[in-house]
């Protein structure tokens, strides 16, 4: 029994350190044993059965790393099914050059790096694929680029919004926005909604320093203050704490970078706290809708940079292609939401097929190339890339009001 | 000293969730010598359980909570019986594997029908909080302090005075001599499996009531209560309880007075130092092994 015991203590031992020292990915340690766990993660669901008249065609295979389980798994998943969307529909219609488009998921759970770097040595070694889409995480994503350099894979990253990802790689091309651009585009006159004193509550890791990196200073060229900067572990759940210290701190008002299911929980816990005069702020492109189903009308009133123009959106406008993209992938996925993540997915896969058709070619180098000139008039904008492979869609400042409404306060371009 | 008092309250309503979780986890190590790794699910399952119910079947809040912990006590009975009741000759290691997996299973399983959206019970108090003299507290948090606290009384009572309770000290002190006595181990096992699970559904429950319900959501909440159960020593209930208030404790005044983004590593700093100095838990009289 007391070896038993000893075993035991042993374990947990080794448990506590990769938890309590490893600050950030905090998830890590009872996962350990998760990785053989990744590959059940359905890889490519819509793999066509090679039509016999396209089975001349060597398929073009797209990696995708995602995290697909956890609580940014549920935002990873919408991302799967805009691409499943989309590549189902390229299919449909005699694929690309004649060949099929086949999907290849990696989860990479809570957009751990580590799972991440070994899901992309697999996706590029044993599957062969043209080119990845991932990470979704900022950490994530920055951790996977030099291997994509070293092989001369493109990324296409389709959410993660830290600045630094797009900074002198000629492999990484952006769908997404950056926290940069959209502190550029709106901070300014944040102050005149109430953002003066402000206590920020990233999440610790990439993604929340370089948004805090990219607002202060801007903000505080406009006049605002920086009261707090409280980074928050990835999983936590009980916020009470860090917001009774804001409370006390004088700060009048807080921005939110968190995934989305602790942003609802977040806003929740602040009207809990009893601050409902504080103004609230939800950075890169957590969607107000999203948040109102979570949290109801608690919520009302908070601010959100989002990135797509949903359908219903009070002082919104909606495009034709839009629209109809919101029909068919209903029709579809009756059960996912058709928003941000999901047209982001399904902007990947179409921006691919513009390149390979530019290329003439699936092959990693010509794809890269082809890139450059790529013009995608998609769902949030025209996608085009600048030279450091960074393009610039909608930008949208949107309040959650009473009821669920959201209205759009500004809309950049 | 308002903002230090109310840093306190806060960490008492967690801290109760994690003594109730706790109570559990450390009843199945101490007597059943079971590394139970699939613990937080039981947790997670009372939160789905209990939305379930309340949410699309539109059962009453308060009803809501019997029904899930019966759930969940049933739940955890099939587990015991089922997968767990074939390991007590196997090294603790296997069990401790086992678990995991079945946590995996669990998880990705619930993941499965979910769907893509992390869910909350919607209970019938208001969400704004009640003042009390400067320290404001939700009447949920209190109600779920309450709940807590009730729940933890009970377990002491049924240990220390029934005779379910007696067969459960007896079991844990020499399972031979006990069962030469007459009592049915292989019952008190998997009483104590479905108590526990029961336990962390409800727990799993409250949580959910006021933070988000997630098929993911007790991955944490088992590394926590982990921290807890070492802490309050091998199988000591009232250890597990006092850990688990502590912990909440130090983690909320840690969170707001030195760094959030070390919460999580305050626990287990704890741990560490228990373990250095207490090996046999928080409250054990001798600390010699």
């Amino acid at each position: 029994m007391k070896k038993h015991f000893t075993m035991a203590l042993t374990l947990l031992l080794v448990l506590a350190l990769c938890v309590g020292c490893a600050a950030a990915p905090a998830q890590q340690a009872a996962p350990a044993a998760a990785p053989a766990e990744a590959p059940a993660a359905e890889p490519a669901a819509e793999a066509p059965a090679a039509e016999p008249a396209a089975a001349a065609a060597e398929p073009i295979k797209i990696g995708a790393i995602l995290p697909l389980s956890s609580s940014a798994g549920l935002n990873g998943a919408k991302i799967r099914s805009g691409m499943e969307f989309a590549a189902g529909e390229i299919n449909a219609s005699g694929g690309l050059n004649g060949s099929q488009i086949e999907l290849i998921f990696e989860d990479i759970e809570s957009s751990n790096p580590s799972l991440a770097l070994s899901a992309a040595e697999k996706l590029i070694n044993q599957d062969k694929v043209n080119i990845i889409v991932g990470c979704y995480g900022s950490s994530a994503s920055l951790a996977v680029l030099p291997v994509c350099e070293e092989y001369g894979v493109v990324m296409l990253e389709p959410v993660a919004t830290s600045a630094a990802l797009t900074s002198g790689s000629e492999w990484i091309f952006r769908i997404s926005s950056t926290n940069s651009i959209d502190a550029e585009k709106l901070g300014a006159y944040l102050p005149g909604f109430g953002f003066n004193n402000i206590a920020y509550l990233p999440v610790d890791n990439d993604w929340g320093a370089s948004v805090v990196k990219s607002y202060v200073p801007i903000l505080e060229g406009a006049g605002a203050t920086t009261v707090l900067n409280m980074p928050i572990t990835i999983g936590e759940t009980n916020y009470l704490s860090q917001l009774t210290k804001i409370e006390n701190s004088g700060a009048d008002s807080i921005i939110i970078t968190q995934d989305i299911e602790s942003n609802a929980t977040l806003i929740r816990q602040i009207v809990e706290a009893g601050m409902e005069n504080f103004t609230i702020l939800s950075t890169s492109g957590n969607n107000a809708s999203m948040v109102y189903s979570l949290v109801g009308d608690a919520a009302a009133g908070c601010y959100f940079v989002e990135y797509y123009q949903e359908e219903g959106m009070e002082g919104g406008a909606v495009s034709e292609a839009n629209a109809a993209f919101v029909k068919a992938f209903k029709a579809a996925y009756p059960d996912t939401p058709a928003d941000y993540f999901t047209v982001q997915g399904y902007s990947a896969v179409n921006v691919i097929k513009e390149a390979v058709a530019i290329a003439g070619s699936a092959e990693r180098t010509a794809i890269r190339d082809a890139m450059r000139e790529v013009k995608y008039d998609g769902l949030r904008g025209l996608i085009e890339f600048d030279e450091f492979g960074q393009s610039h869609g909608d930008v949208v400042l949107t309040q959650l009001q009473e009821g669920g409404v959201v209205k759009v306060i500004d809309y950049a371009k | 000293m308002n903002e230090f008092i109310q840093q306190i309250v806060n960490g008492l309503v967690i801290g109760s969730t994690y003594a109730l979780l706790t109570i559990g986890l450390t009843m199945i190590y101490g007597l059943m010598g079971v590394l139970n790794y699939a613990h937080g699910e039981l947790y997670m399952l009372g939160g789905v359980i209990a939305y379930y119910a309340v949410e699309a079947m539109g059962c009453n809040f308060f009803l809501s909570i019997p029904l899930t912990m019966i759930s969940c006590m049933v739940f955890g009975m099939l587990i015991e019986r089922i997968l767990i009741k074939r390991l007590y000759k196997a090294p603790i290691v296997t069990t401790a594997i086992v678990t995991i997996g079945l946590s995996i299973f669990l998880q990705n399983t619930i993941f499965l029908f979910w769907g893509s959206m992390p869910k909350t019970i919607n209970s019938p108090f208001p969400l704004a909080p009640i003042n009390l003299a400067g320290i404001k507290v939700s009447s949920i948090r209190m109600f779920v302090l309450g709940v807590a606290v009730v729940a933890i009384v009970v377990t002491q009572i049924i240990i220390k005075k029934t005779r379910l309770g007696m067969a459960l000290r007896a079991t844990f002190q020499d399972k031979d001599v006990a069962a030469m006595s007459g009592i049915n181990t292989r019952l008190v096992y998997t009483l104590t499996f479905a108590y526990g699970s029961m336990l962390a559904g409800l727990a799993g429950m409250l949580c959910g009531s006021f933070l988000t319900i997630s098929p993911f959501m007790g991955t944490q909440q088992t590394n926590k209560a982990w921290a807890v159960a070492v802490m309050g020593g091998r199988g000591d209930i009232m250890g597990a309880i006092g850990s688990g208030f502590i912990l909440g404790i130090v983690e909320t005044l840690g969170a707001g007075y030195i760094s959030s983004a070390y919460k999580d590593a305050f626990s287990f700093i704890i741990v560490v130092l228990v373990l250095v100095f207490k090996p046999n838990g928080l409250f054990s009289r001798n600390a010699k092994r």
